[in-house]
């Protein structure tokens, strides 16, 4: 496995900002941790990068330790700093040529400049540059080693859907060549199309794992919708789930699992309440109401 | 080797691209020299002025200009960027140490050529070990101080430490103030501070004489080991 964490704890203070999470991530595989702001992402992430020392557990990256073996870890790794991160009064070019000297078989720069589109750019002061623009270059950063991991954390915050697309067509490529990828992101749309499997973080802990696809069809979920409003709460009630009113008017009933006799008596209490039934599909629309639900952002 | 010096290359050409740090360790002296030698003020000599005001340009590039820079990129999680990347930090602190020496050879060189020129001046009776073992020495002590400074406050917080020093430096520093022309008690002060221990060594070493070294050596070990110490690579 290219990526290991072993009951890994970070604490601030009193705060614990990562509680026992164990994750692995396998070779050219992209991982994706999703979590509402302040739920531990970065500082999951930066354990990896060997930027923080765990207060308990264990990390293993390419089978090394981060801290320790910091020097041959951040060779053969790629990183990607949430913001920040660039000289402001230095040029894209002198950046790359820097960060080019650190690696014995750097990329060139043209080609990573024109990769992330930055051509243009390539020879103005840093502190000119857009948001975007500092995010791609710190991309192409990323890649000068080569790397054989990447950590991207939250890659295309701040992009214009634009950019947004190039640089997940970027991350593709990336894919295709077997790199090995952990992004943090809260874009569920960037989550569904870049990651092979997705972490779910809240208040620190790890509360679900699995693809897309497996998240989005636990087993117990059901979307309904109807031709009329009806009260979630007795919907829910009648199986013994949850159920929340989603944004765009079907309802989502999360049980643990649901049996053919429960969906009947869905279906009998839908017809009962005089509604007609548009749609009762097993698991959730997406990514977004799984998240929403297990996180319980979307109860509020 | 070659990350040093492709490091020391950018951390060079990023301070003659700050306007405000060219002003500060290269037209402040020299302007300072050209300025007090040719209208004799305060009866201040060249011979007095040269050792002063390259004890001046240490504090402008070794302390001023390093803390600021090194300030501002942690602010700008630049230290934490290259602490992501194969640059070891010993090669980082190499980097930027090489960086200041270059600078003060700049410097001195664009004073002793101004003394030249505009004074002919020349030394009395140079001893070359005593000048170079002061300049490291000095050099220690504020780079020392610099990232004390810059590895502790927040970088606007450092910013203006870092100048207030220099003024207090600049007046209180036996640079081109003599200490001798003090009140006495403040007089004992400047002693105490870095910059008179190193004026007076390198107007010693300027004479060929042995430099006064106690004061200065303390300040080369502590502040150093004190950076060292405290020294955090984020701001919290």
């Amino acid at each position: 496995m290219t990526i290991e964490l072993d009951g890994v704890t970070k604490r601030y203070g009193a705060h614990t900002a990562v509680d026992e999470i164990s994750l692995i991530v396998e070779p050219a595989e992209t991982y994706a941790l999703l979590g509402p702001n302040g739920a531990g992402k970065t500082t999951t992430v930066e354990m990896m990068e060997g930027l923080r020392v765990p207060d308990a557990g264990s990390v293993r990256v390419l089978g090394l330790d981060p801290i320790a073996d910091r020097r041959t870890v951040h060779s053969r790794i790629g990183v990607m700093l949430q913001e920040g991160g660039l000289y402001p009064g230095a040029r894209p070019t002198e950046i790359l040529e820097l960060f080019s000297s650190f690696h014995s078989d750097p990329r060139p720069s043209d080609e990573l400049l024109a990769l992330v589109d930055l051509q243009d750019r390539a020879r103005t002061l840093l502190r000119r540059l857009s948001g975007g623009e500092k995010q791609r270059l710190s991309l192409a950063l990323a890649l000068v080693g080569r790397p054989e991991v990447l950590f991207l954390d939250e890659p295309t915050a701040g992009m214009d859907p634009v950019a947004r697309r190039s640089t997940w067509s970027i991350i593709e490529r990336l894919q295709g060549e077997g790199v090995t990828i952990l992004l943090t992101t809260h874009y569920m749309e960037e989550a569904e199309r870049l990651a092979g499997r997705v972490g779910i973080l809240h208040r620190g802990r790890l509360i679900a794992e699995g693809t897309p696809h497996d998240l989005i069809h636990r087993q117990g979920s059901v979307t309904v919708r109807t031709s009329a409003p009806v009260d979630a709460a007795e919907l829910g009630d009648v199986v013994g789930a949850t159920t929340r009113l989603l944004a765009d008017g079907s309802y989502l009933v999360d049980a643990d699992s649901l049996s053919p006799q429960a969906l009947v008596a869905l279906a009998t209490w839908l017809a009962e309440a005089g509604v007609e039934v548009e749609e009762l599909r097993q698991g959730a629309a997406g990514l977004e109401d799984v998240f929403l639900g297990l996180t319980g952002q979307g109860d509020s | 080797m070659r990350a040093w010096w492709h490091q020391t290359k950018l951390e060079l050409r990023l301070t003659l691209r700050r306007g405000e740090a060219v002003l500060l360790t290269l037209v402040v002296p020299v302007g300072l020299l050209a300025f007090f030698g040719s209208t004799g003020l305060f009866g201040l000599t060249v011979d007095f002025l040269v050792p002063g005001l390259m004890a001046l340009s240490i504090i402008s590039s070794a302390f001023v200009s390093l803390a600021v820079a090194t300030g501002f990129e942690r602010k700008y999680l630049v230290l934490k960027r290259l602490g992501a990347s194969p640059l070891s930090r010993s090669a980082l602190i190499a980097a930027k140490a090489s960086a200041v020496l270059v600078l003060e050879v700049l410097q001195f060189a664009a004073l002793v050529a101004t003394a030249r020129i505009l004074f002919d001046w020349r030394p009395a009776a140079l001893s070359w070990v005593a000048l170079v073992a002061v300049v490291l020495a000095g050099t220690l002590a504020f780079a020392g101080l610099a990232m004390l400074v810059a590895g502790v406050f927040r970088a606007e917080a450092t910013l203006a430490i870092a100048n207030g020093l220099y003024v207090v430096f600049l007046g209180f520093g036996d640079v081109f103030i003599p200490a001798s022309s003090l009140p006495g008690r403040l007089a004992g002060a400047v002693d105490l501070l870095p910059a008179g221990p190193l004026a007076a060594g390198l107007r010693a070493a300027f004479e060929g004489g042995r430099p006064d070294w106690a004061w200065l050596i303390a300040w080369a070990i502590v502040t150093p080991l004190l950076a060292a110490r405290l020294f955090t690579w984020q701001e919290r």
